[in-house]
């Protein structure tokens, strides 16, 4: 992370550290808040059309707009409240013990106080605005910096695309990357990535059965979400249906506990002999050992060679 | 109870302690079965420590009054011979064999009376309704193929899988002893004489003869009539002074029975007519037991005499292993006869031995 670090955590206020040195102290700053369990938070702030600004003014007034953002960002906190550093033409500023509605509230201070700001051209005033893109960490993977990083710069991008003058809150996904945020339209990359999978696996199905895929009219969403709909009812249905068949296995077993004591007790009333278990549950064969082990098979062998053909000589009787 | 109430179920008179017919682990169990179908007895031993006898007999009342009476459609063994006069009397097993096969002259009635007392031998073993049957039935060492195909065929009504196998190897597997063995498995009908000798034994290995229980009963007649013309008896009476007393030892105990004589009960002393019946037997067991060791390995002759295994109804006659060891020293110049200890289960446990040793898919392909 190259550029000139501004803040630091230290009391004192000293000043500069390398971006090494910065990207270590964030690293520990995430690995201590995963470890005592406090919130952190990550804001990325973007000067909007800032490579429009340095095309028209050059590249000083960029630097001097951001140092001025940099000013208004340490104003509206304590010094002592984050860690910040340049990225591009970005501030990134971890808060540590910040929440959601904590880097709300910096972040509207931010948006609103660089509306206020006025730069003058050598002629002309030009106005400024900024966004914010804000990134949380809702899982141990998101707790890496990369990843934190990347959301908050990926949502300030999202509110600049939008038009700037924002805030924007990175949306958390279960793989660590970043998905629609809410509010942001249908036609978002994250929603046409998941209509295309689904398409993929729908036509998968479609040529297993050997059918052709059809042709939804471009209603694809529709259906799609209308077969996810039925696929859960069906799964539902299935699930009340299973769980009535087990009610009534279950009570099936007990009546048939029931109604096998009641006619052994019958049966003993009538003086039906209910018969001696045999020892064996399984049919045995020669047991392993014996000296004549060998000699007993063979023997077996014959008197089963014996009883087949005594068998196939009743069947010819039965035929003459 | 009143006959009225017989076809009702009585309230319970306070709560009952109900117990579970199935805990859903007694499902699916094997019971396996193994049965000796003798011409006199019937015999089963099950996995599940049941072993049971019965006379091989069937009765089955006259009319409906003989039902009514005897509160059932058929009775069997002792009962049924108790009863017979008022019976349609069965013996269903001629020489080993069914009637009505194997050249044995039978009815309609004996092949029903066989499959009843099938039935009647396994319900005695008393099964699970859950469970499997799986059984293994003893046949003479001779009888044909029409035979046992007559006896799977009414067993596979009373069991999921049935198999046949010969009733004096059956005794040798029960008691493990697979080689160098001679076994003299003596019944009512016949005495099956078989040879082990590592190998399934075959044809050439087992000797069938008639000179058995019935053989005895039949000389025992003849010579009490001999003796003592005017002297009255049926078969059963015979069947059960010889059961009483049989013995082939000279110093054996009196044999003194009441029988009619001209309608007037009196006791007379047939010890020696017993004795004599009793040794009838054994000449011809000798000899059969002579033609399988002179046909082995001669190498192997003196150790199969040494061996020589008595079992069944007729191994009960006192003395009779003595005899048959005099006789083989005699004829054979040595001999050494073994009695088991259960000569009644024999056949049936060494049925069950074999059921359980069989395999699975044996079990399943003849289903």
């Amino acid at each position: 992370m190259p550029s000139l670090p501004f803040a630091s955590l230290s009391a004192t206020d000293q000043g500069l550290f390398t971006p090494e040195e910065l990207r270590s102290l964030m690293d520990k700053e995430l690995s201590r808040s995963r470890r005592y369990g406090y919130e952190v938070v990550m804001l990325s702030i973007g000067v909007d059309r800032i490579s429009s600004l340095g095309d028209l003014y050059g590249h000083e007034s960029k630097d001097h707009v951001i140092e001025e953002i940099t000013r208004l960002l340490v104003a509206s906190t304590r010094s002592c409240d984050f860690l910040g550093c340049l990225l591009g033409d970005r501030i990134l500023a971890l808060f540590p013990h910040t929440g959601e509605p904590g880097a709300k509230a910096v972040a509207n201070r931010l948006v609103s106080a660089a509306r206020e700001l006025e730069f003058s051209a050598g002629g002309p005033q030009v106005s400024v605005t900024v966004t914010v893109g804000i990134a949380t960490p809702n899982s141990a993977k998101e707790h890496e910096l990369e990843i934190l990083v990347e959301g908050a710069i990926r949502a300030c991008q999202e509110g600049q695309d939008a038009g700037g003058d924002c805030w924007q809150l990175a949306e958390h996904s279960t793989n660590g990357h970043d998905v629609a945020a809410p509010g942001i339209e249908d036609s978002s990359e994250m929603a046409k990535l998941m209509d295309e999978m689904l398409r993929t696996k729908m036509r998968v199905i479609f040529e297993s059965m050997g059918e052709e895929f059809p042709d939804l009219e471009g209603r694809d969403s529709e259906v799609f979400a209308l077969a996810l709909e039925k696929m859960a009812q069906g799964r539902r249905s299935q699930d009340e249906k299973l769980e009535v068949l087990e009610r009534r296995i279950a009570r099936l077993s007990h009546n048939l506990g029931l109604t096998e004591e009641q006619l052994q007790r019958a049966m003993e009333m009538k003086g039906v002999d209910p018969g001696i278990a045999s020892i064996y549950r399984e049919v045995q064969g020669l047991t392993d050992g014996g000296s004549d082990k060998k000699l007993k098979k063979d023997m077996m062998s014959a008197i089963y060679e014996a009883n087949i053909e005594l068998q196939k000589q009743a069947e010819n009787d039965k035929d003459d | 109870m009143n006959p009225s109430q017989q076809n009702e179920l009585p309230e319970p008179q306070e709560t009952p302690h109900l117990e579970l017919i199935s805990d859903g682990e007694a499902s699916e169990g094997i019971l396996y079965v193994g049965i000796d179908m003798g011409t006199s007895r019937t015999s089963v031993a099950a996995s599940n420590g049941v072993r049971a006898t019965v006379a091989s007999v069937v009765g089955y009342p006259r009319d409906i009054v003989g039902q009514k009476l005897f509160g059932r459609t058929v009775l069997f063994g002792e009962e049924a011979i108790e009863k017979r006069l008022s019976l349609d009397f069965h013996r269903p097993l001629e020489k080993g064999v069914l009637k009505g096969s194997d050249g044995v002259e039978g009815n309609d009635g004996d092949v029903r009376a066989a499959r009843d007392l099938i039935n009647e031998i396994i319900r005695r073993a008393r099964p699970r309704k859950d469970e499997l049957i799986y059984a293994v039935i003893g046949a003479p060492a001779e009888a044909s193929k029409r035979s046992k195909t007559a006896i799977l065929d009414i067993a596979r009504e009373s069991c999921d899988s049935v198999m046949i196998c010969s009733e004096p190897f059956s005794v040798a597997y029960g008691q493990e002893m697979l080689e160098d063995v001679l076994v003299i498995d003596i019944g009512a009908g016949t005495v099956d004489l078989c040879r082990m000798h590592g190998t399934m034994p075959e044809d050439a290995d087992q000797i069938t003869l008639e000179t058995a229980g019935d053989y005895v009963d039949e000389k025992f007649a003849a010579a009490i009539t001999e003796s003592h013309p005017k002297a009255q008896f049926s078969k059963e009476m015979l069947k059960a002074i010889k059961e009483r007393y049989a013995s082939v030892a000279e110093e054996m105990e009196p044999c003194n029975a009441e029988l009619p004589v001209d309608g007037k009960p009196t006791e007379l002393d047939l010890t020696r007519e017993l004795r004599s019946a009793c040794r009838s037997i054994v000449p011809p067991i000798v000899k059969g037991l002579r033609k399988l060791i002179a046909t082995f390995d001669p190498e192997f002759q003196d150790r199969l005499k040494d061996r020589v295994l008595l079992a069944g109804g007729g191994s009960q006659i006192k003395g009779l292993d003595t005899a048959i060891e005099s006789e083989m020293q005699k004829q054979l110049g040595s001999g050494k006869v073994m009695r088991i200890e259960e000569p009644m289960y024999g056949g049936a446990t060494g049925a069950l031995k074999i059921a359980h040793d069989m395999p699975e898919e044996y079990w399943e392909r003849l289903k």
